[in-house]
């Protein structure tokens, strides 16, 4: 296989587009809860794991602050048929910025500590089920506020490193943690790679789209080699790849290897490769030459460091190299999808590509410097604190959690949702909110009841038609402001009976108790325009089938034999209980 | 039709890529509305393979003033200095 990142977010989606199908046993779901708006990220790990002959179920949990959003996950999980595989968080640096640029000045030191607290309490309610959470470690950062900060304690940069400090210590003593080095990857891109100040502007989306497939694919090899799919063995080649040179015509005198001018790059790599045979990768040799010549070549050959001690197995003939590697993977006792095959040679890379497409063959770009950093940048030998022993009596916990977790995560989320301090306000449509609420409702997909998009002239219309009933939310909390996130549109008949027109609601604020706040609201505005009654008919689409059940949980009673059409007797109505209080403006 | 309503052959390649449409057409009329899904989400995806394209970048303002596929032409070909 061809390995490295696709350039462009576009690329990866044409190069996924043209795998078959996976199988479907083979599927793996992963839980996404991420503080950038998911959708790209879902397309770009989707696809890159598809692209690796991987079929990975992705599953988008927008959320303004992770330890919400990973409660949030495991409160609807319980009910929800299918538990994730893994759960994948992504804290984005720019939201955590605004959280704590939200804390009172005095408070900005105790940052970081406060947030491992709050991500910590998180996981605690996935503690006992066996799942293991991906955590991502944060972009660099520089605030500009005092300088790089490094020696204030307040500063911004200063608690990212007591967060991610305290994220190390976490992953010593939590078992089901491993910690996914973003904060590595960002730095080797660079920030004009990773972050596009538009998009997370537009979309709160913190990543730039091209670097999407960089980051899904580092993402892919971490969890899937810690789910067993482990490279073993290094088989490389000889001349030009190990040393410069060619043996068979420059000689044992002639080759470049040792520690000064382009002898360097080899002896880099080389001492690469033996840091790798350390930590227990083999190292095998496969090269197109005369055997006794290479053995002989390898212990004299001056400032050669890798030895033939330090080879595995080895084999040197004039055989297609594809045969060999299979020669080698059976004398191993080890399968070709565990192999690394290192070559200068685009020929040779290309017939194993052909012949062995289970290999990992990446390209061994020119000139020779810059071969240790391209394949130090692609992270094939990923090692994590898991093992598969770990992974199975994991597994064995997870019957029991079942049945304490859920219930434990309910009660946590509550009283994780009442220490957010909800705040919402209600208006009626005004020319200050109008804009906001045309762009919500050609936004909103996920939770729209009917879907019905506005135009500017006919909400401009609708300013002056006292029959519109208009219930419109704000919401905030500690850490910040959401704006105008609900909106309920209704239209009151003269005999008393409101006709639900349009309600739709930013999927940011899922699982705050926004929707029955919006209930209740929406039922006092109601009564107060004279309205007995109300009805919604529920206009289903291909998305947003998040609310087709939704009334009932808010108080709904079916009307008649439709399932889509809902009725509320205003009399009959008890205000639902939220976390949410409400200001009168 | 018209060479005022032609769109570049290029820009009518990458709509086609990234909404995976083989067959669409397009004109400078055109508008989010008018092609099936071209959302927001699509919407950021041409613009970036646009830009990989023409090898140029979008302000924010400029994207929020794009009105129909003519206007998007246009801005490109002002900042290309290609006819676009």
């Amino acid at each position: 296989m061809n390995t490295g990142p696709l350039e462009s977010f576009q690329a990866l989606r044409t190069a996924a587009a043209r795998m078959p199908e996976p199988a479907e046993s083979t599927a793996v779901t992963i839980g996404l809860v991420s503080e950038s708006s998911p959708p790209f990220l879902v397309t770009a790990l989707e696809a890159e794991a598809r692209r690796r002959g991987f079929h990975w179920r992705v599953r988008g949990e927008a959320t303004e602050e992770v330890s919400g959003g990973l409660l949030a996950l495991r409160g609807v999980e319980d009910e929800a048929a299918e538990r994730p595989d893994y759960i994948i968080v992504i804290p984005a640096v720019e939201a955590l910025f605004e959280q704590f640029l939200a804390l009172p000045a005095t408070e900005r030191a105790r940052f970081g500590r406060e947030r491992a607290e709050a991500w910590r309490l998180a996981r605690r309610a996935w503690a006992d089920t066996g799942v293991t959470l991906w955590w991502a470690t944060c972009v660099p950062f520089v605030d500009g506020l005092h300088g790089f900060g490094l020696g204030i304690a307040h500063s911004f940069r200063r608690q990212m490193l007591e967060l991610h400090d305290s994220l190390l210590q976490a992953a010593t003593d939590e078992t089901n943690l491993r910690l996914f080095d973003l904060e590595s990857l960002a730095a080797w891109h660079g920030r004009e790679t990773v972050f596009d100040p538009r998009w997370w502007q537009e979309g709160r989306l913190a990543f730039a789209l091209d670097f999407l497939p960089v980051l899904a694919f580092h993402l892919v090899n971490s969890i899937e080699e810690a789910a067993g799919r482990v490279r073993k063995v290094v088989a490389c080649d000889l001349d030009d790849t190990l040393w410069g040179g060619i043996l068979a015509e420059d000689g044992c005198d002639g080759l470049e290897i040792g520690p000064s001018g382009t002898g360097a790059s080899f002896l880099g790599l080389q001492r690469w490769l033996l840091a790798l045979r350390d930590r227990g990768v083999l190292l095998a040799l496969c090269s197109k030459n005369d055997e006794a010549a290479v053995l002989e070549a390898l212990e004299s050959v001056p400032g050669n460091l890798l030895r033939l001690h330090h080879f595995a197995a080895w084999r040197i003939n004039y055989a297609p190299k594809s045969e060999n590697l299979r020669a080698i993977a059976a004398e191993l006792k080890l399968g070709l999808d565990s192999f690394v095959f290192l070559d200068d040679q685009p020929f040779e890379r290309a017939e194993v590509r052909e012949r062995c497409p289970e290999v990992t063959v990446p390209e061994l770009p020119m000139p020779p410097e810059e071969r240790l950093p391209h394949l130090q940048s692609l992270n094939l030998f990923v090692q994590s604190a898991s093992s598969l022993a770990d992974a199975a009596r994991a597994r064995q916990y997870t019957e029991e959690a079942e049945r304490r977790g859920a219930q434990s995560a309910h009660a946590d989320y509550a009283s994780y949702l009442a220490s957010l301090d909800l705040q919402a306000t209600v208006e009626a449509l005004t020319k200050a909110n109008l804009d906001r609420v045309l762009q919500l409702s050609l936004r909103s997909n996920q939770f729209n009841f009917r879907t019905h998009r506005y135009t500017r002239d006919e909400l401009t219309a609708a300013l002056e038609d006292s029959r519109r009933v208009w219930t419109i939310l704000t919401l905030r909390d500690r850490f910040g402001d959401y704006g105008l996130v609900a909106v309920v549109e209704a239209r009151l008949d003269d005999g008393g009976v409101a006709e639900i027109r349009n309600w739709f609601m930013s999927c940011r604020v899922l699982q705050r108790g926004m929707e029955a706040c919006t209930q209740n609201c929406l039922v006092e505005r109601l009564r107060a325009a004279g309205a007995r009654s109300v009805r919604l008919a529920f206009l289903p689409t291909a998305k947003n089938g998040l609310v087709a059940e939704l009334p009932g949980v808010l108080g709904w009673q079916r009307d008649g034999a439709d399932p889509a059409i809902w009725r509320l007797t205003l009399d009959e109505f008890n205000p639902l209980s939220t976390p949410i209080e409400v200001i009168k403006p | 039709m018209s060479d005022a309503d032609s769109i570049p052959p290029t820009v009518l390649a990458t709509f086609r890529a990234v909404l995976d449409q083989p067959d669409l057409e397009l004109t400078r009329a055109t508008t989010a509305n008018d092609v099936e899904g071209w959302d927001s989400l699509s919407h950021i995806q041409i613009l970036v393979a646009l830009e990989r394209e023409f090898g140029v970048r979008f302000t924010a303002a400029e994207i929020a003033d794009l009105k129909d596929l003519g206007s998007l032409c246009d801005v490109l070909a002002a900042k290309s200095g290609k006819s676009a």
